[in-house]
């Protein structure tokens, strides 16, 4: 161990108050105060696989924000104890359901009962008619500018046509019958995508979006790769260039088992991914894909593991994934010591691991 | 090629506008309406089940067969002298209470209504008392219950144990599925079968009720 790690409760030590946008509450985050090089640098080494310094942490190197914060957008407020209705930025109907802990389409409605009338019938959000300069402005007030611009832009190409054609099923039929229909709508999506990432970046510097667009069953893909290539891949990638474009680095979302779209999503210039562990298997990824592609492993100890169970399990995720960087992670414990010692072992352990990696 | 395994091919391939055109021709031409129902559809969707089973297909090309069938068998039906005749018992199926996750239960249903059942479903965010009020009429044989959330497993677990109580509980066969769910569960919380998919769900529940 080359790095002692600061004890809990050291006075050197400052926390600051982390809170999130989907609970209530929030937590004492210690602050790491010796970096070698800037938090920035280092994100963006570990994002396109190139040997980092420590393994990137949201808690401590973020600053995150949903697209509703900074463009004012309705949203649906994840800390209700009731169900209730709300109408997104389209028009379209949405439940909150608090048992779930997530929205989900209004059941038996339906925005566009006709794929091919989406010309005449869908009205996109007329984005200047938002206060993103205000909300923009807002947001960055409770900024650490040292930290990266972390921006969450919500939903992607098929999770719009699903929302708007009342649920996967009649999507997914649209995918299948009215192809041409469908990447119509899909190529002026994005084009209405690229002008909410041009409205964002115009007041924020953004480092790092997250783009989010389910792909997947528990078991395989929810569609063909050729599916795919006809419809969804070009208008994704256009968005990924434009961001490319500003200097933002690339984050895909995408539920599922996803593993057949890896090489897509490469040649699509994904930089990481946000995805879920139960449907797939990290380690195989990071072997065969990871000098090109980086993964974010959330730390997500067992509750009831005790402090050295737990920072020996931050350990290995960093041994498993942090090779050669292209690991990015999140700690967070509602045990205050436990997230101190968390948080300072994941900074220190990754640094020393990858000062052995270099040397 | 034969009319009825055009039918069948067109059944596989989704080919919703050929396959009314192709039952008529093949009644016409004299085929038995209940070989056109089993041989060209039940048979085909059983195909693209076992397709969808071994990840050859997706949930898209599943769907759009599933259409196609039912194009077929609504020419079909008037030949086959009612739905009554055809049906080899009545499945209800929903997805829990707090779940309003719905694609694979709806593929679970096509399935198991491809395979001769007369399918109620319940949709979602399903009561447990509704799974049990539908499972009072006689005629159900089988009772499909779906969770995708290991928030909504609590609700699965009621679901079912309400349905273990149900005095009439030896009509019928509970079957459950769902991403999260696992045979350990099933087994856990009494149901009487878990399967990992719809292909498979619609053969064990032909399975438990013709033998
Ligand atoms: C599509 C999807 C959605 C859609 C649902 C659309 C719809 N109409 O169903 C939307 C976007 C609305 C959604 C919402 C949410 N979702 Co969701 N969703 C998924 C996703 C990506 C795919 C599920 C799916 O449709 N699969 C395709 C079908 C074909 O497969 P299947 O359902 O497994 O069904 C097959 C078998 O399981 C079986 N089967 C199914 N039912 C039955 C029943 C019987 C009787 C039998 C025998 C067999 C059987 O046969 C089917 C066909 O072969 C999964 C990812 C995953 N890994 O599953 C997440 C997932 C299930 N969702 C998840 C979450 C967290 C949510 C939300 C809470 C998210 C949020 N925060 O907003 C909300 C909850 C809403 C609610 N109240 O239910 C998590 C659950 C995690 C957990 N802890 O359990 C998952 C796993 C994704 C993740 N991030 O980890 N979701």
């Amino acid at each position: 161990m080359k790095y002692t790690r600061p004890a809990f409760g050291d006075p050197n030590i400052k926390t600051f108050y982390k809170s999130s946008p989907f609970r209530a509450g929030g937590f004492d985050v210690p602050i790491v105060n010796d970096r070698p090089i800037p938090i920035r640098e280092n994100f963006k080494r570990a994002a396109e696989c190139r040997s980092p310094l420590w393994v990137p942490n949201s808690a401590t190197d973020f600053n995150f924000a949903m697209l509703y914060q900074v463009s004012g957008m309705p949203e649906a407020d994840w800390t209700a104890k009731e169900r209730y209705y709300y109408k997104d930025w389209w028009g379209v109907d949405w439940m909150f359901v608090p048992e779930a802990g997530g929205p989900m389409l209004k059941p038996n409605t339906q925005f566009l009962d006709d794929i091919t009338e989406w010309e005449e019938k869908v009205v996109f959000p007329d984005i200047d008619a938002y206060d993103f300069e205000g909300k923009c402005k807002e947001w960055l007030k409770t900024c650490d500018p040292d930290k990266i611009y972390h921006v969450n832009i919500g939903q992607g190409c098929t999770e719009r046509l699903v929302a708007l054609r009342g649920g996967y099923t009649d999507a997914m039929v649209d995918m299948a019958l009215e192809p041409e229909a469908v990447r119509a709508f899909l190529d002026a999506f994005a084009d209405w995508v690229i002008r909410v990432i041009d409205k964002v970046t115009k007041y924020i510097p953004v480092d790092y979006m997250t783009y989010h667009d389910d792909w997947g069953t528990e078991r395989d893909t929810f569609f063909s790769e050729a599916m795919m290539e006809d419809m969804v891949f070009e208008p994704t990638k256009r968005i990924f260039d434009h961001m490319h474009e500003k200097g933002i680095t690339v984050q895909l979302h995408s539920c599922g088992k996803i593993e057949r779209f890896l090489p897509y999503m490469i040649d699509m210039g994904v930089n990481t991914l946000q995805i879920q562990a139960r449907a797939n298997d990290f380690r195989a990824y990071k072997e065969k894909y990871g000098d090109k592609l980086a993964l974010e492993v959330m730390m997500m100890p067992d509750p009831s593991w005790g402090k050295e169970q737990v920072l020996s399990y931050i350990r290995e995720v960093v041994d498993t994934y942090g090779k050669g960087g292209g690991l990015v992670s999140s700690f967070m414990h509602g045990d205050p010591e436990i997230l101190w010692d968390g948080t300072m072992e994941l900074y220190y352990y990754s640094r020393e691991k990858y000062e052995e990696e270099r040397n | 090629m034969s009319k009825i395994e055009e039918i069948a091919s067109a059944v596989e391939r989704g080919k919703a506008k050929l396959v009314p055109g192709l039952v008529e021709e093949a009644l016409d031409e004299g085929a038995d309406p209940v070989e056109i129902l089993n041989k060209g559809m039940i048979d085909a969707m059983s195909v693209v089940g076992e397709k969808f089973k071994n990840n050859e297909i997706f949930v898209p090309e599943m769907l759009v067969a599933a259409r196609a069938m039912k194009k077929g068998v609504e020419v079909l039906k008037p030949s086959l002298g009612g739905s009554s005749d055809i049906s080899i018992g009545k499945a209800v199926i929903g997805t829990v209470q707090g779940d309003l996750h719905d694609i694979g239960k709806n593929l679970v249903c096509l399935m198991i209504e491809s395979a001769g059942f007369e399918v109620q479903d319940l949709g979602v965010d399903v009561p447990a008392e509704k799974f049990v009020e539908s499972a009072a009429d006689p005629d159900v044989k089988i009772v499909g219950v779906s969770a995708l959330l290991t928030t909504t497993m609590p609700a699965m677990k009621a679901t079912v144990e309400a349905l273990n109580q149900a005095p009439n509980r030896e009509n019928f066969k509970v079957m459950v599925g769902g991403a999260p769910i696992t045979q350990e569960f099933a087994d856990e919380i009494g149901a009487d079968a878990y399967t990992p998919d719809a292909a498979t769900a619609a053969s064990v529940a032909k399975a438990f009720v013709v033998g």
